[in-house]
C-alpha cells in the first residue's frame, strides 16, 4: 500500500500476526463480557430452581415473570432510545401513568370504544413526546429540565383527569385478553416485548438511522458535520419515547384491567436501571434494545426469586440499586482494562 | 549539555495483542531539544502518555534526574518532579477564560487572602507575552482557534517552571510564522536549562530548532543522532524504513478559466470575517486559502463546509445556491468537509467502520441509503482502511479512539473523499499525518480532481498549499488580500504574504 518503501510492508505483516497471537485471549475476553448478562441471568435461574425447587422452576412462574414484567420491559427501551442520543427523557414514567390512566378513563368513564381509546392514547403519547423532543432539540434546554418539567405538568393532568384514583369497570373481554391470554403456552404481552425489541434492535443496528442516532449521541458536533440530522434524529427519538410509553400504558391497563395512580413513578426507576444495566452487555458500552431486555428480566427474576423465598418487599428495590451498582462498577473495570491502563 | 534529566530504558508497551512499544531507550540532556520522530502510530503518543503517568509501562524503567519514577506514578507525582505536558489534545478548560486556564496551573493571584482577578489576569498577560502569544486573558478557551489554544496551552507549560517539557504534535496546525515565533520562545526557555521532547511531523521544523532527533517504528527506536550531523532524508528514511518517493510530479495541467465555474463565492460574510468574500474556483482546481491564525481562512472553510452560518452573501455550486449552514443538506448537493479539529470530525467510541460511514448519504454502497448490514459494511470499511493506509490493518472494528492521532485523521480524510464530492472543502486535512502519507493522501486529492471535483484548501501548511493548489487566495485580518497565481507559490513566498511584508505591497487599510 505504501508506495514509500517495500520494508514497511513486514511491520505491518508482523503487526497482523500479532494481533492474531494476542488474539484469541482477546477475543474470549470480549465474548466473556458481551454475554456477561446472559451467564448471570441463566446462573440466577440455576441458582433459584435448585434452591426452592418446587416453585421457581415451573412454567406457571416463568408466564408469571414474562407477563408482569412486558410493561417495565415497553417502559425501558422507551428509556434507552433519548439515551441513545445523549439525552435522558425522566418524563416515560409519568407518561405511563397518563397513558394507563386515560385509557382507562376513556372505555371505563366515557365509553369510548377501546380502539379509539388506544389510538388517542398513543396520540397523546406522541405529542407529549415531541413536545419534549422539540424543547431539547430545537430549543436547546437541558433535557434532564425539560423532561422533569414536561413529567411534573403530565402526572398533574394525570391527578386531574382520574382523581387521582383506580379507574376500574366494563372493559371489553377482547381487549383485556390482549393481556392476558397466552399463544402456545407463551403470554402475548411478553409477544409483543420481543417484537417490539427486535425492532428496535435491527432499527438501530442495521439501518442508517440507528447509526444517526448513536453518531448524534456519541459527538453531535461530528455527526452534525457529516450530514445527520442531529435535531430531527433526537425529535424522533423522544417521539419514540412517548410511543412506548404510551404502548407500555395501555398494556397495562389490557393486563390490570384498571388503572392504578402510583404505578407509574413506581416503573420509573427499574425501566431506567434496565436501560443502564443493558448497557454493560451484548454491545457493550452502548445502550441497546437486546441488552436492555436482558437486564429488565435479569432484575426480575432475581427479585421474584428472592420473594419467593419469603424475602421483604423492600428487597425489590435493594437488588435493583445494587445490581445497577455492581453492573457498571464491572463494565467501568472492563473499559479500562480493554484501554490498557 | 551533559547530563540526561530524563533517561528512559527498555521501555514496553501492549494494548491487547499489539505491540505499541518495544525496548525503547531514549535521554533528554539539560537545556537540550530532543525531537521524536515518527510515523502514525509509531508510539509517540503512547511513550508521552506513559511519561505522564497517564497509562502504565509494561517494561521499562525512567529516570528523572537520576531519579526512579515509579511504574504506578501519578499524573501529579510525574508533575511534581518537573515534568509538563502539552498534548495533541491540549487539556485545557474550555469553559474557563485565558487567565483562569493559566491560573489553573500556577495558582490565582492573591489580595488580602482573595482571589485578584485583576492580578491574576495582569500575570496571565505577562505570561502571554513571554511566550509571544496575542490572545485576550479574558477571552473564553472554548471560543479560541484550535491554533491559539495551542499556544495558551504551551504557555501554561512553560509558565509552570517545569524542566522538562513534552510537546506533542503541537504545531500541527500552527502557519510557519507562528511556528517561528513559538520557536523563539521555546529557545528563552531552553537558555534557563529547560528539555523539551518535540513530536511532530513536519520535518523542517526539527531542522530548525531541534539539538537531537529519534525516530520511532513500529514501537522500536531505529535512530538517535545529533541533527547536525544528519540530513533530511536520511531522517526521512528512518522514518519510513526507505526512501521517499518522489511526489509524482504534480501536475497542474487543469487551466483555470478552461473549464466550468463550479463554485462561486459571492459576498460572503460572518463574524470571524472583516469584509465580504468573493471567488470562484473551476471544475478540477484546487484553491489554496492561507493566513496566519485568525486571518479567517479557518471561517472561509467553516462556512463552506457548513459548520458556521454566514450573515450575508451566497455561495453557488454548478448555478444552485448552496444552504450554507445546514450540513446535511449540503453534504446532500455533493459537498464534503474535512473540518481543522479532529474533534468535530469523528465519533471516537464508535467503530472505524462506522465512523467511515456515519450519515445517510454515506453509506456503503450508494444503491441503498437506508439498510446497513455490518458484514457488507466490513469489507467495504476494510477496503477503504487499506486505501488510506489506516493502520493497524484489518481492525476495522475497534473503536476509532484506539487508533493513533494521524490514523484517526486518515479515516476522517478517506470518509470526505469517498463521498465522491462536487466540492471538497478542506482545513488542515493532513494535520498530524506523517511524512510518506501525506504525500499519498495528496495523490488521492488530485485523483477526485479528475472527475472534475472543486477543492478549496484552507492550510496552515504553507508547504501543502504551494505544492498542492492552482491559485492561492492570502488573507490578512479578515479580509483577501492577495491572489497568487500557480508560477508564484512557494512556501517562502505564501508566509510572506500572510505576514504582509512590504516587498509584497501590502495595502494600507490592514495596519490595524
Ligand atoms: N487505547 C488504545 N487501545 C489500543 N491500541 C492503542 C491505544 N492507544 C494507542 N494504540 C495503538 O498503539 C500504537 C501507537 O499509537 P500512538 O498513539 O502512540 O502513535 P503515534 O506515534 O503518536 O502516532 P501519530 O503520529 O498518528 O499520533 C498504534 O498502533 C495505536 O493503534
Ligand atoms: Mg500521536
Amino acid at each position: 500500500m505504501s508506495p514509500t518503501s517495500t520494508e514497511s510492508q513486514a511491520p505491518a505483516n508482523s503487526e497482523d500476526a500479532d494481533q492474531v497471537r494476542g488474539g484469541l485471549g482477546h477475543v474470549v475476553r470480549s465474548v466473556m463480557y458481551k454475554y456477561a448478562l446472559v451467564a448471570v441471568l441463566l446462573a440466577v435461574i440455576g441458582l433459584f430452581s435448585t434452591v426452592n425447587p418446587d416453585v421457581f422452576p415451573t412454567f406457571a412462574n416463568a408466564q408469571t415473570i414474562a407477563s408482569t414484567q412486558s410493561t417495565i420491559a415497553l417502559l425501558a427501551l422507551a428509556a434507552m432510545l433519548p439515551l441513545i442520543v445523549g439525552h435522558i427523557d425522566i418524563s416515560i414514567g409519568f407518561q405511563f401513568g397518563l397513558a394507563q390512566g386515560l385509557c382507562a378513563y376513556l372505555i371505563v368513564n366515557m365509553g369510548t370504544s377501546a380502539i379509539l381509546a388506544v389510538g388517542a392514547v398513543l396520540a397523546v403519547g406522541l405529542l407529549v413526546g415531541l413536545l419534549n423532543g422539540v424543547l431539547v432539540a430545537k430549543v436547546k434546554l437541558d433535557s434532564f429540565i425539560v423532561t422533569l418539567a414536561v413529567g411534573i405538568l403530565v402526572l398533574g393532568a394525570t391527578q386531574w383527569l382520574t382523581g387521582d384514583v383506580t379507574i376500574s369497570g366494563q372493559m371489553p373481554a377482547w381487549f383485556l385478553s390482549l393481556g392476558r391470554a397466552n399463544v402456545a403456552g407463551i403470554p402475548l404481552p411478553f409477544i409483543y416485548v420481543v417484537l417490539a425489541c427486535a425492532a428496535l434492535w435491527l432499527t438501530l443496528e442495521y439501518t442508517a438511522w440507528g447509526r444517526s442516532c448513536y453518531a448524534t449521541g456519541g459527538n453531535p458536533r461530528a455527526a452534525l458535520l457529516a450530514g445527520v440530522r442531529t435535531e430531527r434524529v433526537t425529535i424522533q427519538a423522544f417521539l419514540l419515547a412517548g410511543l412506548l410509553s404510551a404502548i407500555s400504558g395501555c398494556l397495562s391497563v389490557m393486563i390490570l384491567g384498571a388503572s392504578s395512580p402510583t404505578i407509574g413513578l413506581g416503573a420509573l426507576l427499574p425501566a431506567f436501571a434496565g436501560a443502564f444495566l443493558g448497557a454493560t452487555s451484548i454491545r457493550p458500552g452502548r445502550y441497546n434494545a437486546i441488552g436492555t431486555l436482558i437486564a429488565v428480566y435479569l432484575v426480575a427474576v432475581g427479585i421474584t426469586g428472592l420473594q419467593q423465598l419469603g424475602a421483604a418487599s423492600y428487597v425489590q428495590q435493594l437488588f435493583n440499586g445494587g445490581a445497577l451498582l455492581i453492573a457498571v462498577a464491572l463494565a467501568r473495570f472492563a473499559a479500562t482494562r480493554r484501554s490498557g491502563t | 549539555m551533559e547530563d540526561p534529566v530524563l533517561e528512559i530504558r527498555g521501555l514496553g508497551k501492549h494494548f491487547g495483542g499489539h505491540t505499541a512499544l518495544a525496548d525503547v531507550d531514549f535521554t533528554l540532556r539539560r537545556g537540550e531539544i530532543h525531537a521524536l520522530l515518527g510515523e502514525n502510530g509509531a508510539g509517540k503518543s503512547t511513550l508521552i502518555k506513559i511519561l505522564a503517568g497517564a497509562i502504565q509501562r509494561d517494561t521499562g524503567d525512567i529516570l528523572v534526574a537520576g531519579e526512579e519514577v515509579a511504574r504506578r506514578a501519578s499524573p501529579a507525582d510525574v508533575a511534581r518532579l518537573g515534568l509538563a505536558f502539552v498534548h495533541q489534545d491540549l487539556g485545557l478548560v474550555d469553559q474557563l477564560s485565558v487567565a483562569e486556564n493559566l491560573a489553573l496551573e500556577v495558582g490565582y493571584e492573591r489580595h488580602h487572602g482573595l482571589i485578584s482577578f485583576r492580578e491574576t489576569e495582569r500575570r496571565a498577560a505577562r505570561l502571554l507575552a513571554d511566550v509571544g502569544t496575542a490572545v485576550s486573558t479574558q477571552a473564553l478557551v472554548g471560543d479560541l482557534s484550535q491554533d491559539e489554544k495551542v499556544m495558551v496551552a504551551v504557555t501554561r507549560a512553560v509558565s509552570r517552571g517545569a524542566r522538562i517539557i513534552v510537546l506533542d504534535e503541537v504545531s500541527a496546525s500552527l502557519p510557519a510564522p507562528e511556528f517561528d515565533r513559538l520557536a523563539d520562545s521555546l529557545r528563552v526557555a531552553q537558555e534557563r536549562g529547560v528539555g523539551y521532547v518535540y513530536v511532530t511531523h513536519r520535518l523542517e521544523e526539527v531542522f530548525e530548532l531541534a539539538d537531537r532527533v529519534t525516530v520511532l517504528r513500529d514501537g522500536r527506536r531505529v535512530a538517535t543522532a545529533p541533527v547536525a550531523e544528519t540530513s533530511h532524508d536520511e531522517v526521512v528514511e528512518w522514518i519510513l524504513g526507505g526512501a521517499l518517493a518522489p511526489p509524482g510530479a504534480v501536475d497542474k495541467t487543469s487551466a483555470h478559466g478552461q473549464r466550468p465555474v463550479r463554485l462561486q463565492v459571492r459576498d460572503l460574510l460572518s463574524a470571524g470575517l472583516a469584509g465580504p468574500i468573493s471567488f470562484e474556483v473551476a471544475a478540477g482546481e484546487i484553491l489554496g486559502i492561507c493566513g496566519l491564525i485568525g486571518s479567517g481562512t479557518r471561517e472561509v472553510a467553516r462556512l463552506l463546509g457548513g459548520a458556521a452560518k454566514p450573515d450575508r452573501g451566497t455561495a453557488r455550486l454548478d448555478g444552485k445556491p448552496l444552504p450554507l449552514g445546514e450540513p446535511h443538506r449540503l453534504v446532500g448537493m455533493g459537498v464534503s468537509y474535512v473540518p481543522g479539529s479532529r474533534l468535530e470530525g469523528a465519533v471516537p467510541e464508535m467503530a472505524i467502520r462506522e465512523n467511515f460511514f456515519l450519515s445517510r448519504r454515506q453509506g456503503p454502497d450508494t444503491d441503498d441509503p437506508f439498510v446497513r448490514v455490518p458484514w457488507r459494511e466490513r469489507v467495504s470499511a476494510t477496503r477503504l482502511a487499506e486505501k488510506y493506509d489506516v493502520r493497524p490493518r484489518g481492525a476495522v472494528e475497534r473503536p476509532l479512539a484506539a487508533l493513533s492521532g494521524g490514523n484517526q485523521q486518515k479515516v476522517i480524510f478517506g470518509r470526505a473523499l469517498r463521498a465522491k464530492p462536487r466540492l471538497l472543502v478542506l482545513d488542515d486535512p493532513t494535520a498530524g499525518v506523517d511524512v510518506g502519507s501525506r504525500l499519498e493522501l495528496h495523490g488521492f486529492l488530485r485523483e477526485t480532481l479528475d472527475s472534475g471535483t472543486s477543492i478549496v484548501l484552507a492550510s496552515t501548511d504553507f508547504a501543502e498549499v504551494a505544492s498542492q493548489a492552482d491559485r492561492v487566495l492570502v488573507m490578512r485580518h479578515g479580509r483577501v488580500e492577495a491572489e497568487l497565481p500557480r508560477d508564484q507559490l512557494t512556501p517562502d513566498g505564501l508566509a510572506r504574504a500572510s505576514y504582509g511584508t512590504p516587498d509584497q505591497n501590502a495595502s494600507k487599510e490592514d495596519q490595524t
